[in-house]
């Protein structure tokens, strides 16, 4: 049967009235959503808080790292201090190393935090920095400590 | 039994719509779970009807709808009043439609599927025209245009957004949904014939 286009514009208009109803009025599920919903954002979320509590352990870390550097560089900044005044560079770091092994132990702890600092966050460019002043230090350390023998 | 209706009816006036979607939409933001099964409450139907369109499947929509909403928790801060929630919820969807939409590659068929058969009508006859035939005649529609229908004339997307959406030209969006229409105004004339004929 032929529709005049008065009759298709009418249907038009009624399409185009019931399409616009039907975004607000919308269709209901079979069963409720909810409980689905909310143990997807439960998961999500302790999915969230084991991610926090890593960058948590990364902050640690470099906190970490950082002090145990800090610790180093205030000793041997000390030592530099006692050098510039005059008492010796090498009788005092050979004083404060006189105990090599617990001298290079405080060294190496420092990179072992440092390393482990690293590796979490390996584009943290002060971490590579305090690695590469802390492996100065302790080569530093080791060839005044040899001289120094050598010099006894 | 537990009344699973929102505690805020949805009212005619968008400015207080618009208030009570805020307020939770807020409350929400600062990890008030009750708020926000509230803003479910509200906007389920209008989601999951949006999901059920573009997706023609109860499963696939119920699936979409529930990981809207997931998104939607997690992105509630940035709502922050701009337009109404239900919209936000369903543009939400629409991204995440539109991700599988796009992996699944069905999206190089969009085109020549206006020249594909309409399907079979699965209830027989369709009635008088209500929502209920149309939401029907839309899922018959072939794909691409039951898309371009469902973003232009249901959810108010433009021409362009369309295209950009679908990645498509303006003038096939415009020609499917001249289509489109046109199909559906056969669909519902030929069953509602076909009706009073039986």
């Amino acid at each position: 049967m032929e529709r005049n286009p008065s009759q298709n514009h009418q249907q038009e208009k009624q399409l185009e009235r019931l399409a616009g109803q039907m975004r607000d009025t919308g269709v209901a599920p079979d069963r409720d959503l909810w409980p689905d919903i909310e143990a997807a954002i439960d998961r999500e979320e302790q999915g969230a808080g084991s991610r926090a509590s890593r960058r948590k352990t990364g902050k640690w870390l470099r906190f970490a790292a950082m002090a145990a550097a800090l610790t180093l560089m205030l000793a041997a900044g000390w030592a530099g201090i006692r050098s510039i005044n005059g008492d010796g560079t090498l009788s005092d770091v050979a004083r404060r190393i006189e105990n090599p092994a617990s001298g290079l132990a405080v060294i190496d702890k420092a990179l072992d935090e440092l390393t482990l600092a690293l590796a979490d966050d390996p584009e943290n460019r002060n971490l590579s920095h305090l690695v590469l002043m802390v492996h100065k230090t302790r080569g530093n350390l080791l060839r005044r400590n040899s001289e120094n023998l050598v010099r006894n | 039994m537990v009344d699973r209706r929102s505690k805020y009816p949805q009212t005619a006036d968008p400015g207080k719509t618009l208030a009570i979607d805020c307020g939770l939409a807020d409350r929400a933001a600062e990890g008030d779970r009750e708020a926000f099964e509230e803003i479910y409450r509200r906007y389920v139907n209008r989601v999951y009807g949006l999901c059920l369109r573009l997706t023609t499947d109860v499963t696939e929509a119920e699936t979409l709808t529930q990981d809207t909403f997931v998104k939607a928790w997690l992105a509630i801060s940035g709502y922050a009043g701009h337009g109404n929630l239900g919209g936000w919820l369903g543009r939400v969807a629409v991204n995440l439609w539109r991700d599988r939409f796009r992996a699944s590659a069905r999206q190089s068929r969009l085109v020549e599927e206006m020249t594909v058969a309409q399907r079979p009508n699965p209830d027989g006859v369709i009635d008088l025209l209500t929502g209920m035939d149309l939401e029907r005649c839309i899922a018959r529609l072939p794909e691409g245009g039951r898309l371009v229908f469902v973003f232009h004339d249901v959810e108010g997307y433009t021409h362009r957004e369309i295209a950009d959406l679908l990645n498509l030209a303006v003038g096939t969006v415009k020609a499917q949904l001249h289509r489109s229409r046109r199909l559906l105004r056969k669909m519902l004339t030929e069953d509602k014939e076909a009706a009073h004929g039986a």
